[in-house]
């Protein structure tokens, strides 16, 4: 603002344009708006000619620098809704979205998302969250439902080492993870699970649960019950207790303040 | 006595304008002589590059050779196909193709008409893809492992860096040459690992090894996939880049925003190139400190 008021003003002096005139010459050649320093130009090529990425460029934030507020999240949705339009994809869906930006979405969509993908476990159980889908039919998916075994700091807190799930497991004579899959599912809400090794690839797809019967009243109709897992009421309570609101993957680690207008 | 103003200090003063920094004569000719071409030719730069960038696009758009037209073929075969599909996946383990059928609702929140979003199925346990590494067929032996335990929901992103190795192998499954089997099953494991954990064995509906006569359909599977950051902006390139490194027709779920950035991170691709011209009346606007009287000579 400060800009638009001064330099229309000085359009009529020559001194004016010989200082531009000097800056021009002196290479600095006139900036652009959000000039994305550290992602590289990846160019057309590349996207077109290579299967695959070269580098991992598009998943470098530069500790936030990168990130561009001015890109609303209507403008995203509406490519979205075009490219289900086009038939490339056949439903679209949203990541790690909190009530807030879920409400303004829902404010300007065409198309509601169908599922949002959240970070969801025993320590982390966004109840809130889950009751807003619900009403809205937003499909809730979790990932990480067991803790990132694999990935986390020593430090950090296990999910599967935790007493009232290991309790709980040998109580229905199943695995830990198998409890916090179950209880995942009982809550309504799918998983999506990560390993490379055939027993626990097993282990978690041998899951049986009671689902939350409200979108899957037909389901529950046909479905046998024999070495399902079912979580009483008494034992779901006892689970959620065990929120702690304690999140694997902070933004805020990465992004600084920037993160604070995705969570809370 | 004789008024000496010029024609501009006389309309300043009946008009009571303020006075204007350095407007004499000499500048005021000067400037209407360049000020018009020096504008023209900046403004013809500018949208030179331009048009340069949207033919650029254009025409590599086309160079990616999916078109819809193919993918609203496969949707109309893929109606076609839901009882063949319920038919082989009978054969396969039924605990891993239970399906959530999920019905959007139309929006409560907002007054707008927001039509329903879905009618599918979707299986509730998926496979994650996250950090496995592509390189030595880790993730093409993984893959078969998991289809042939009965995972159908594969959950794959652009920055897992892994989908172009997804796709080779998902494309070998799904177009087996003539001699390889169409899915391999991994060694049941002893027992002795499993003794606490296998509950379900002995149960009539555990698992067996699937039917190798079974060829695994594209409308079996349920492949998702996401948008990464610096996309926002450009959606359907993204989809595009993703269905070629998948080596698919169309994608079952398409997750908006990457699992952490909901605030999108926009790496503006040809802009960000070379070839891009600014407008310097524009550009100088924005974002410089004071450099406009830094220079006294």
């Amino acid at each position: 603002m400060y800009f638009l008021r001064i330099i229309p003003k000085h359009f009529h002096s020559a001194h004016f344009w010989r200082c531009q005139l000097w800056w021009w010459c002196t290479g600095h050649v006139p900036p652009t708006v959000h000039w994305p320093v550290a992602f590289y130009p990846i160019s057309m090529e590349d996207l077109t000619q290579h299967r695959g990425w070269i580098n991992d460029d598009i998943d470098n934030s530069d500790n936030g620098r990168n990130i561009d507020d001015s890109v609303s999240i209507h403008e995203t949705w509406s490519g979205m809704e075009h490219v289900r339009r086009l038939g490339l994809v056949r439903q679209i869906g949203v990541c790690n979205m909190p009530v807030a930006l879920l409400h303004e979405l829902a404010s300007r969509a065409t198309v509601l998302p169908a599922v949002n993908q959240v970070e969801l476990h025993p320590l982390l159980q966004q109840p809130n969250l889950l009751a807003y889908c619900r009403a809205r039919g937003i499909h809730v998916q979790a990932y990480s439902p067991l803790g990132t075994p694999g990935y986390k700091e020593a430090h950090e807190p296990s999910v599967l080492d935790n007493d009232v799930l290991v309790r709980l497991a040998q109580r229905h004579g199943v695995s830990p993870a198998q409890i916090a899959i179950a209880w995942a599912l009982q809550r309504g809400t799918s998983v999506v699970v990560k390993s490379v090794q055939a027993l626990h690839l097993r282990d978690n797809l041998l899951t049986k649960a009671t689902v939350d019967s409200s979108p899957f009243d037909a389901d529950n109709n046909n479905q046998d019950r024999s070495g399902m897992i079912h979580l009483s009421d008494e034992e779901m309570k006892e689970i959620a207790a065990l929120d702690r609101g304690y999140r694997f993957f902070r933004p805020q680690d990465w992004w600084g303040d920037k993160a604070l207008a995705v969570f809370d | 006595m004789q008024d000496t103003a010029s024609h501009c200090q006389r309309m300043r003063r009946a008009y009571r304008q303020p006075k204007r920094i350095g407007g004499g004569e000499g500048i005021r000719r000067w400037r209407q002589t360049t000020s018009l071409a020096i504008g023209s030719i900046a403004l013809a730069w500018g949208m030179k590059g331009y048009w340069q960038s949207v033919a650029r696009w254009q025409s590599l758009l086309s160079q990616l050779h999916i078109f819809p037209s193919t993918a609203i073929v496969a949707a109309a075969a893929y109606s076609s196909t839901t009882s063949q599909q319920k038919q082989s996946s009978s054969l396969l383990p039924s605990s891993s193709i239970r399906t959530c059928r999920f019905t959007t609702k139309m929006s409560s929140c907002s007054g707008t008409n927001t039509t329903s979003s879905l009618v599918g199925d979707m299986p509730l346990i998926g496979w994650g893809t996250y950090m496995i590494d592509k390189a030595d067929n880790v993730v093409a032996t993984a893959l078969r492992q998991a289809l042939a335990l009965g995972y159908r929901r594969i959950d794959c992103a652009p920055v897992y860096f892994n989908e172009d190795a997804i796709g080779d192998a998902l494309h070998e499954l799904l177009h087996p040459t003539t001699t390889t089997a169409t899915v391999t099953v991994p060694p049941s494991p002893p027992s002795h690992e499993t003794g606490a954990v296998m509950a379900n064995d002995d149960n009539d509906d555990a698992p067996g090894p699937p039917n190798p006569l079974v060829q695994l359909q594209r409308s079996d599977l349920y492949i998702v996939s996401k948008l990464p950051s610096p996309f926002h902006r450009h959606v359907e390139m993204a989809v595009r880049k993703t269905l070629r490194d998948l080596r698919l027709d169309y994608l079952d779920l398409y997750l908006g925003a990457y699992r952490h950035m909901c605030a999108a991170v926009v790496t503006t691709l040809l802009c960000a190139s070379r070839d891009v011209h600014w407008l310097p009346g524009f550009c100088f606007l924005t974002h410089v400190p004071n450099v406009f009287f830094t220079h006294h000579s």
